[in-house]
């Protein structure tokens, strides 16, 4: 271990004031006037970081199936990641009581009855609670097989990270669709659940890449981390710059040429409506343009500090894309930016730090 | 400028003297140094200093040239004959940047190829450095030094099978 310096020593003080903070601004905002402007933040900082943290035990199985060795150094700090998930489940328990607020298919936007059939509030909670809890039991059991198989006490769980992925890919769907696409329930998209689980995969190899860096600097031993970890990550992270784009593009593509009526209106407020035009732009920029160009070169993946500034903004990046996508199908007319929107969002930022340093107690890096 | 060089080439039959002889090698720097073997070794490049491959920057100006032209052929075909589309403006960047995109991928890949065959300088009529042992059972290496280098290198040589030296002619 290296000399802790003063961040880590008081790092569950910190995120503990974070937390306190966001919890007092959540309670304070749901007791509002305008609950709506908390829930809806609420709501993207619960996406972003349930991705994040599901993405850490995704990475361990893609590495696991594709039998790569490479990221050995990287998937210890991907899986302590995971540790945030059986708090977002008690996140998305809390999110329960703003329900009224966030879905406004419950009382402002009438639905055919055909529809309500799948979106009603028991379903809804029932199925997603049901899928998450059971990502987040296999999650869990996966590493835990995964590092006693390192041992070489029992096989390798390639199978059990099939069936995860598998998982991943369905469960992460029905999230995408019931918790983005049914804010505009008259909006669809089928390309919706795949974009959201490659922006979860995306925002998930940053942060990732940002632990990995102050772990290198101030937590794990001295020659764990190598210069060509964070070659290979970076080049990782390339791909998925321009994977995740190629999907967004995929998606206002065919609907901007077909200019469908009930489709375009999903489309024309975020890419053409004052505010949320310009917050698009700012999503593409930071997460496809500055690491489409930052990346490229090969200075930008080995140098640690230049990468994970990178890695930052496209952290930025996806929270941005996540808001777009979320906030203006609750209110589309206001972009609130306030006290609120940050102390929720430091409060989410400093539970996440929290859990993946219980995580790096839990399942502690190799000596 | 042409000046005269001696051209030391060294074969080996056996892998961990070669190794042992380029590990030795690799203390120098500024040598012209090549190498043969049979099969890949990954111990040669990590031991040798490499400069980085010149490969790289076909590949991006293929990339861009791939761009601009993915850009300029559409355009200058629904200009040339004007077809509206599902009323659409005739220059449509949002639909245009697909074959960008695809032109990019080819071009770049093309001009990957042609970078590899010009820097292996491919296809070559005269082998002069060649020998076929080194696709048999052979490992070799040969090095254009002037006297005082060659003076200094040839101990590094003692357990080579077999050690030719003459002179070349080498532009400057």
């Amino acid at each position: 271990m290296k000399e802790n310096n003063a961040l880590v020593k008081n790092i569950r003080i910190i995120t503990g004031a974070l937390i306190v903070a966001g919890i007092v601004f959540v309670v304070l905002g749901a007791r509002s006037n305008e609950p709506s402007r908390m829930w809806q933040i609420y709501l993207v900082n619960f996406l972003l970081w349930t991705g994040v943290a599901q993405a850490g035990a995704i990475f361990s199985a893609v590495l696991e199936i594709t039998n790569a060795r490479w990221g050995s150094r990287m998937r210890s700090v991907a899986e302590s990641l995971v540790s945030f998930l059986p708090v977002s489940i008690v996140l998305l328990l809390i999110m329960i009581i703003g329900s009224p607020h966030i879905f406004p298919w419950i009382s402002k936007v009438e639905i055919p009855a055909a529809k309500q059939i799948y979106l009603n509030l028991p379903f809804l909670y029932g199925r997603n609670l049901l899928g998450m809890g059971l990502l987040t039991f296999l999650s869990i059991v996966f590493i835990n097989k995964r590092r006693s198989a390192d041992t070489g006490l029992i096989e390798r769980p390639r199978k059990f990270a099939v069936v995860l992925l598998i998982l991943y890919a369905v469960i992460y769907t029905f999230v995408a669709f019931d918790f983005i696409m049914s804010l505009s329930p008259h909006w669809y998209s089928t390309i919706m659940g795949m974009h959201f689980f490659t922006a979860c995969f995306y925002t998930g190899l940053s942060v990732i890449l940002m632990s990995a860096v102050f772990g290198r600097w101030h937590l794990f031993p001295a020659d764990f981390m190598r210069d060509k970890d964070f070659h290979d990550l970076g080049k990782l992270l390339f791909g998925f710059a321009i994977f995740w784009m190629s999907l967004v593009w995929s998606q206002f593509l065919v609907i901007w040429y077909g200019n469908m009526p009930e489709e375009t209106e999903f489309l024309h407020l975020r890419f053409y409506e004052h505010p949320w035009q310009t917050m698009t732009w700012s999503f593409i920029i930071l997460g496809f343009f500055v690491p489409l160009i930052i990346l490229l070169n090969k200075k930008g993946k080995t140098n640690q500090i230049v990468s994970s500034i990178v890695a930052t903004l496209i952290l930025l990046g996806s929270f941005v894309h996540l808001y777009v996508l979320v906030v203006p199908s609750i209110t589309p007319h206001h972009l609130y930016i306030g006290i609120q929107e940050f102390a929720v969002s430091l409060g989410f930022i400093g539970l996440f730090i929290l859990s993946h340093d219980v995580g790096l107690k839990y399942w502690p890096i190799p000596d | 400028m042409i000046s005269v060089k001696n051209r030391l080439k060294a074969v080996y039959n056996d892998y961990t003297k070669f190794i042992k002889a380029i590990d030795k090698l690799s203390g120098f720097v500024d040598l012209d140094i090549e190498v043969f073997s049979p099969m890949p070794l990954h111990e040669v490049f990590e031991l040798l200093p490499q400069k980085p491959s010149g490969v790289r920057w076909f590949t991006f100006s293929g990339a861009i040239l791939g761009i601009i032209i993915g850009f300029a052929f559409p355009i200058y075909t629904v200009l040339d004959w004007p077809l509206i589309t599902g009323g659409k403006p005739l220059v449509t960047v949002q639909a245009f940047i697909i074959i960008a995109f695809e032109l990019m991928i080819l071009f770049g890949a093309g001009f990957t190829l042609l970078g590899l065959l010009f820097h292996a300088k491919l296809p070559r009529q005269s082998l002069a450095n060649y020998d076929p042992k080194f696709s048999e059972n052979s490992f070799g290496m040969i090095i254009k030094a002037d006297d005082d280098e060659l003076e200094k290198l040839r101990p590094i040589f003692s357990e080579a099978d077999d050690v030719v030296v003459d002179t070349v002619e080498v532009d400057v």
